[in-house]
């Protein structure tokens, strides 16, 4: 059962990503259940709900890192299951930033972060540099800038990662329980440069457990556990009027 | 799809599989074009039956040649592995010798050298069966030397430590605390090492001592059917070794479950 | 009873030969070896059904059969198969080629599943172009994987490359073997022998150690 908030409907052209009920399976595991939801450009959407409760996979549809089942997703008018093309279409707008970094370990940050705009949109050189520079020093880390990722600190490297998705210009940004990895000292810096790109008008769709973010900065929380959405409401009414058992019993536990 | 899947059926996954297609039709192809047919029709495997007990004898001392290397190798790699941690220093220096010398040459060359210019040193011509044991039980030594001092190490440091603790004797901290879960977590490598050394009795033929290989050798001779004898040999060899690999795989996955239960 | 270095001077040349043929065979061998071993990997990983199946039974052929069987069945059964005929070092090569490509099939494609899930999902997300995946992000760390594999995997070739002695193929073990036989002084050409392979050997032996040692500290990732 699905319950949208229904504020304003979003009109076609604002939708960025339309989710329609979505279903995948690991094997005999029903990870996402029929899973519909919209988010429209601008939003900052937060997805919350207790682990392996299918946050993940849902986050992982969208860019098509998993395939799925039954159902449709559209990201920005592209449409899923599709083929190889419209996949790569969609991952050239859209950027993810995972729980455990994954920066390529073997090359400096200024690598990292030209890398895929050097390779996949073949801009030049010097071009890559000054995006790259940008966008270090957007994130705070302009002098480690020729530092490998190992002399980083968890909070560094997670902003690098950051960095390395916007590089792409994305219009979309995917976020994947960013700040799960990181000791708590580091959790803010990380969570600045999120709120800082929220308030600059990305869209963005957000794993997380940080409670706080998420009601300071979302414009929608989505509970989804048992591959359900269970709740989907802007922050004040989400964290007020729990509407069901399992959100009651979900925010009795986190607040 | 996993994203090594999916990088690399990017990669030309449809041109791989047809390259793949074309090679194979094109090394049948070139198989069937240069076959002596005459030969072919002429293969006649009632040889293999006639002499069927003759190769089931060289089959079993095969099976006792890998036996008592593993046997041999058990028993002196865990004695030798033990000296290898001893506090004296010309000890070590002589299991290391002794190990490093006979991984790093053939078992061919040492074999050879045990039959052939050991007797000079010693004074004593050894049969070639002798030689034969001789060869890979030393070799088996120090292979198996290896694996169960990388066992040994493998044991967690606060065994070692609650062993010294509780002040327990160097025998019983040896039997009962250190070799039993080395032990354990070399089986699986002690298994694949027992394959290799079935494989390394066919060397052993060049000596004749009657293993399998020296067998087919001999009733090829006899029968001028060399390609008969030695590709059932070399059958046999395959499901024998297939199955021993299956089983050291299995007996690795139990490990390696109980692994979990044990400790 | 004395060390006769006198005769091992004398007959340095046939040794050195010996040595000569060897390298010869190992390095070739490795050469076809690694074309045949890439072809075999991707026919593991990439093929579907049959190419799947084909690659993986020649893989496994080529490892389980022992190495002194093959060599001796190519050398003495194949020429009677066919009508094409090998010289000795032909038939050691070819043999020594495909149980190189089928134990480098292997390496290789541990090698490449090993490289980090998460950096591989980073690329795809970010569309970085399949070819550049392999260069910058594969490549570098499976071959920092491989590298102790490969290189334990060369002197084991270079071990069984002794038994081509026994299809006549001039290498160490051979020269060391005829030299013994017209002198007598076999203890003096086989402890030669033994020591040309351990010098070549050793050095590799080593080298796979620290290679192996070097992945460790730098924490197997």
């Amino acid at each position: 059962m699905n319950e949208a908030a229904a504020l304003n409907p979003p009109t076609p052209s604002d939708v960025a990503i339309l989710v329609n009920d979505v279903r995948k399976h690991f094997g005999d595991f029903q990870a996402l259940r029929g899973v519909s939801t919209t988010v429209s450009k601008g939003e900052v959407v937060c997805v919350v709900g207790p682990s392996g409760g299918g946050k993940s996979t849902l986050l992982r549809t969208i860019n098509g890192l998993e395939k799925i089942d039954g159902g449709s997703i559209e990201v920005l008018g592209l449409k899923l299951p599709g083929s190889r093309r419209e996949i790569q279409n969609i991952r050239r707008r859209v950027g993810m930033v995972f729980q455990s970094f994954n920066l390529f370990p073997q090359m400096t940050v200024r690598r990292n972060v030209a890398l895929a705009p050097r390779t996949a949109l073949g801009i030049s050189r010097d071009e890559a540099n000054e995006r790259t520079e940008r966008l270090i020093r957007r994130v705070g880390i302009f002098d480690q800038i020729d530092k490998y990722p190992s002399q980083l600190s968890g909070g560094q490297q997670q902003r690098v990662a950051i960095a390395r998705a916007l590089a792409m210009q994305p219009e979309i940004m995917l976020f994947d329980e960013p700040t799960s990895a990181l000791d708590p000292e580091m959790v803010n810096e990380v969570l600045d440069v999120m709120r800082d790109l929220a308030g600059a008008g990305m869209t963005m769709m957000v794993v997380t457990h940080e409670m706080g973010f998420a009601r300071e900065v979302a414009d929608r929380l989505l509970f989804v556990a048992e591959g359900r959405v269970l709740a989907d409401a802007p922050p004040t009414e989400f964290f007020d009027n729990p509407t069901n058992e399992r959100h009651i019993g979900f925010m009795s536990k986190i607040l | 799809m996993s994203a090594i899947q999916e990088i690399i059926e990017d990669s030309g996954g449809p041109v791989i599989r047809w390259g793949l297609l074309l090679l194979c039709l094109a090394v049948v192809g070139y198989a069937l074009t240069n076959a002596n047919w005459h030969t072919i029709r002429g293969l006649d495997f009632s040889a293999v039956w006639i002499y069927r007990g003759a190769l089931f004898n060289g089959l079993l001392v095969t099976l006792g040649l890998t036996l008592i290397a593993a046997a041999f190798g058990i028993l002196a790699g865990t004695v030798l592995a033990v000296l290898s941690q001893s506090p004296v220093g010309p000890v070590r220096w002589l299991v290391a010798g002794y190990v490093e010398v006979v991984r790093d040459t053939p078992l061919m060359v040492q074999l050879l050298w045990i039959h052939f210019a050991l007797p000079i040193i010693t004074g004593y011509n050894t049969t070639p069966v002798e030689s034969g044991m001789l060869a890979i039980a030393l070799h088996a030594g120090a292979y198996f030397t290896e694996v169960v001092r990388a066992g040994i190490q493998s044991v967690p440091h606060g065994q070692w430590d609650a062993a010294y603790a509780l002040g327990l004797p160097m025998w019983t901290r040896w039997t009962r605390v250190i070799l039993p879960p080395a032990l354990r977590i070399v089986l699986p490598p002690l298994a694949s090492l027992t394959i290799s050394f079935f494989k390394g009795t066919a060397i052993l033929s060049v000596l004749q001592i009657g293993e399998l290989m020296s067998v087919a050798g001999r009733i090829s001779n006899a029968t001028f059917r060399p390609v008969e004898i030695f590709s059932f040999v070399a059958l046999v060899y395959l499901i024998i070794g297939y199955a021993f690999s299956r089983l050291a795989g299995r007996l690795e996955r139990y490990m390696a479950r109980s692994e979990g239960r044990a400790s | 009873m004395t060390f006769d270095f006198l005769i091992l001077r004398q007959h340095f040349p046939e040794m050195l030969s010996g040595v000569v043929t060897t390298v010869r065979i190992t390095a070739l061998s490795l050469v076809l070896g690694s074309f045949g071993g890439v072809v075999l990997c991707f026919g593991k990983l990439a093929g579907k059904g049959i190419g799947h199946v084909v690659s993986r039974f020649v893989i496994d052929f080529f490892r389980t059969i022992p190495e002194f069987v093959l060599i001796f069945w190519v050398y003495s059964c194949l020429p009677l198969l066919m009508t094409l005929r090998l010289s000795s070092e032909a038939s050691a090569i070819l043999a020594l080629s495909l149980y190189s490509a089928a134990y480098l099939a292997e390496i290789l494609r541990a090698g490449i599943l090993s490289v980090d899930r998460g950096q591989l999902e980073a690329s795809l997300s970010l569309g970085i172009p399949t070819a550049t995946i392999w260069v910058r992000v594969i490549v570098p760390p499976a071959v920092r994987r491989m590298s102790p594999a490969i290189i334990s995997f060369l002197s084991e070739l270079v071990k069984v490359t002794a038994l081509l002695s026994a299809i006549s193929v001039a290498e160490i073990t051979y020269q060391a073997d005829i030299l013994g036989g017209q002198t007598f002084a076999f203890l003096e050409f086989l402890t030669a022998a033994g020591a040309l392979y351990f010098v070549i050997i050793f050095p590799l032996s080593m080298a796979a150690r620290y290679s192996e040692h070097r992945l460790h500290r730098q924490g197997v990732r």
